[in-house]
């Protein structure tokens, strides 16, 4: 194997494997990326943890192909430190691998990619486009609330389901840690999409990896699911995740029609509002209590290890006062992810959720339970 | 004379540790005055030596020894079961002789209790030594038991003073003199040296205390952690660690085990018993106002191995009745129904304030209030009728089938006063004295 490729390229493409590549692990073959110089000058850039797997391939300027898998973080290091514009790899019989650059050289070895785990795609796999946009706000507005505890796996991604209504396809993404739950439904149109039975869970780091994939310029995606995979694939890259196979929970029992004290509140001010509480918060205590009454919306935060905290917020006049407790990280990650100028805050009394919705757009809700102090 | 010195000054602080010498069984002796001098355990209702007077020990008589190989070194051994409610009452006596010297005293554990005496010589126009010697001969004087006294300038070294001559000694280590009293001591006798802290000095060459002592600040900051500085400082006669004088209110952890007899595979009784212990242990946590993260359950099999399991709770909870279910799925996939058990046991970890709340949107955070309410009114019942006067289903089975003591109830259970009841005592000490 010997090929010639743009450093900047390379060193992009090797990044990208290093959230997929084990950290810690006892199989050495897994701390690796795989390596595939073909023909037409493509290379082919593959990583998996065997949970997430990933296929890029980038420009090259193959001289004879060939594979070989390398420490990723290694060949990261080298690329980042080296200084050129072009990097010349070359591999030799022994299964040892020079990266050079003008006088640069290095040697490293690698092990045969015989061994490494297979990240292909079914070639019958159906798959349906999906506006890059879409699916990028649907995972910045659920991305937050998903659990970061082991112990719950179900909880540990993002539920995604997809409802065939009259009007067309509507996809649905959910995620709660239990203390939250953040929800957004989206139109495709009259297109056809996915058929899923059940919703799937995509786990945490594959959301990441989405997320990832999705920054990478605009265009549009394709999303199929296959046992227990779902796939995405994007002009060069293809993204194979596999889903948690688990049940989620019933989140639509935590949805209530019931209103509530329905208080409109400008975005911003709320949001900074909230921020000044937030300097109070520590691991210990983080709750604000929000009193509304009259015209006015009354926010303390009161920490014996830190101080006090104190501001006011001009809302609608309300006939009923009330007065509740919440994680103000939780109001200020639900809050954060509205793009509307005016929102809507559904308060309820005896420790029932309250609701964060934009005031106009009915399609995205994060429902936030508060605390009992 | 030693070539090193520490401290120039012979009292920089004059910090007391008072140590009970085989405390249970002095105790017992205390109160039956015939048993004196005579091969006493406790520890019967348990099946194991929980304490042996000196006498015992003078028999081979180790702590944690089966009572049947006990007796089978002793013929005569006497064995009675624990009395904690003498116990305790004079463990807060010699307390409070202590403290009649000083403010200053922290109740490290039931027979053990440091004091700092730094500046009270005036006050009592004595040396710090004729304090130490007072308090020890006061509390054998009073409670008729003996103790052991080591004073020194830092607690780590006074807790050497007073292990240097056991039982009933008195040993002074003034700043002076500490490297003497470190050159023969084993490293890992040293308080808060544990086998792993051991085994690294040992590697660097480290055998005795003073060797330890002796190493240059610059190596102790880099090849120890805090601990490992704080008591190299503490041997060098610099005193670190603080008499902490509040009762002990900040926990890492709760446990609580039982041991019962006849040891049983009953998991209706294992379960039962389990659940006390989480009754028990969850009581204690919400003297606190802490609640755990997390909860350990664990059986205690015949041959004294062990098997149990951790989990998570959803949220921390001090409360049984939230986490019966939990502990249930726990116990059925650690018990097998098969094998023999003697003890059950439970900790409860990573405690925090139990202050704030943050329900589960799926649950009913109306339910969870009531059983907070319902366990307020438990523990008030408990205060006034007994603990556990109120308690789960699921342990109701104790109060059927038995606790699982063995052997004689204690002196102090089969004697009451007008008005006392099996579950409220005086709070005194009884002589028995045979006549």
């Amino acid at each position: 194997m010997e090929f010639n490729i743009s450093r900047e390229i390379f060193l992009d493409g090797i990044q990208k494997t290093l959230s997929i590549v084990e950290r810690r692990t006892t199989i050495p073959i897994l701390n690796n990326v795989l390596i595939r110089a073909g023909g037409k000058n493509d290379l082919g850039v593959i990583a998996t943890n065997r949970e997430i797997g990933l296929v890029a391939h980038y420009e090259a300027e193959v001289r004879n192909p060939g594979e070989i898998t390398l420490s990723a973080r290694k060949l990261y290091e080298m690329i980042r430190e080296i200084q050129g514009d072009f990097i010349h790899v070359k591999m030799n019989d022994m299964n040892w691998v020079s990266v050079s650059c003008g006088k640069v050289s290095y040697r490293i070895p690698g092990i045969s990619a015989d061994d490494y785990p297979k990240v292909e795609s079914d070639d019958k796999q159906k798959f349906f486009m999906i506006n890059s946009g879409i699916l990028t706000e649907m995972i910045e507005k659920t991305f937050f609330a998903m659990s970061q505890e082991e112990m719950r796996i179900n909880l540990n991604g993002v539920f995604m389901e997809v409802e065939q209504g009259e009007a067309g396809s509507r996809l649905r993404m959910v995620s709660t840690d239990g203390h939250r739950l953040s929800m957004i439904d989206m139109d495709l149109g009259a297109q056809k999409f996915l058929e899923l039975e059940k919703g799937l869970i995509i786990p945490r780091r594959g959301v990441s990896e989405i997320k990832k994939l999705l920054e990478q310029g605009d265009e549009d995606v394709e999303i199929g699911v296959e046992k227990g995979m779902i796939v995405m694939k994007k002009k060069n890259t293809f993204l194979k995740i596999s889903l948690i196979d688990a049940d989620y929970p019933d989140y639509k029992r935590v949805i209530t029609m019931d209103k509530g004290n329905r208080v409109e509140l400008d975005r911003d001010q709320f949001l900074h509002a909230l921020r000044r509480m937030g300097v109070m918060a520590t691991d210990k205590y983080n709750g604000v209590k929000i009193g509304i009454s009259g015209d006015r919306m009354k926010l303390n935060s009161t920490n014996p290890d830190v101080g006090e905290a104190n501001d006011e917020v001009d809302i609608a006049h309300q006939d009923k006062e009330m007065e509740a407790v919440y994680n103000v990280r939780y109001l200020i990650d639900a809050v954060e992810v509205i793009d509307e100028e005016k929102l809507v805050f559904e308060m309820r009394e005896g420790l029932r959720p309250g609701t964060i919705r934009p005031a106009v757009k009915e399609n995205y809700l994060c429902i936030i339970m508060p605390l009992k102090v | 004379m030693s070539e090193t010195v520490f401290s120039l000054y012979s009292w920089p602080r004059a910090i007391l540790h008072v140590d009970g010498d085989a405390f249970f069984t002095t105790c017992e002796e205390a109160i039956h005055p015939e048993l004196r001098g005579k091969p006493v355990i406790t520890g019967g209702e348990r099946g194991i030596v929980a304490c042996a007077s000196y006498a015992a020990k003078r028999l081979g008589i180790k702590r944690g020894v089966p009572l049947h190989e006990a007796k089978a070194l002793c013929p005569g051994l006497i064995v009675l079961p624990s009395d904690y409610e003498t116990y305790s009452l004079f463990s807060r006596r010699m307390f409070n002789v202590i403290r009649k010297f000083t403010p200053q005293v922290e109740e490290y554990s039931i027979d053990e209790a440091f004091a700092d005496l730094t500046g009270m010589r005036r006050a009592h126009h004595a040396s710090y030594e004729t304090m130490a010697r007072k308090i020890k001969d006061e509390i054998g004087r009073d409670l008729g038991i003996s103790v052991t006294v080591g004073l020194s300038v830092t607690k780590v070294l006074a807790k050497i003073a007073s292990k240097h001559r056991k039982p009933d000694g008195f040993t002074m280590i003034p700043g002076r003199k500490i490297p003497g009293y470190l050159r023969d001591l084993p490293v890992q006798a040293v308080w808060g040296i544990g086998p792993a802290t051991a085994n690294y000095l040992w590697k660097m060459g480290v055998r005795t205390a003073l060797e330890f002592a002796k190493l240059p600040e610059r190596v102790v900051l880099k090849r120890f952690t805090k601990p490992g500085q704080e008591i190299w400082r503490e041997l060098r006669g610099e005193s670190v660690y603080p008499i902490s004088l509040e009762e002990k209110s900040v926990y890492a952890s709760i446990s609580k085990t039982k041991t019962f007899a006849p040891a049983t595979n009953n998991p209706e009784y294992l379960f039962a018993q389990l659940l006390r212990n989480v009754e028990s242990a969850c009581l204690k946590a919400r003297r606190y106002s802490l609640a755990p993260r997390k909860i350990v359950l664990f059986l205690k099999k015949n041959d004294f191995s062990f098997r149990g399991e951790e989990a998570k709770l959803v949220r921390p909870s001090a409360h049984p009745l939230e986490i019966s279910g939990l502990l249930r799925e726990i116990f059925d996939r650690i018990c097998d129904g098969k094998e023999i058990c003697r003890a059950t046991g439970t900790v409860l970890l990573d405690l925090v304030p139990d202050r704030n709340t943050q329900y589960s949107l799926f649950e009913s955070p109306m339910k969870a209030e009531n059983i907070r309410r319902l366990y307020r009114a438990a523990d008030i019942l408990g205060g006034k009728f007994g603990k556990h006067t109120l308690h789960l289903g699921g342990s109701h089975l104790i109060e059927v089938l038995g606790k699982g003591r063995r052997g004689e109830p204690t002196a102090r259970d089969q004697t009451r006063f007008l008005g006392e009841t099996k579950r409220k005592h005086l709070g005194l000490p009884i002589l028995h004295v045979k006549v």
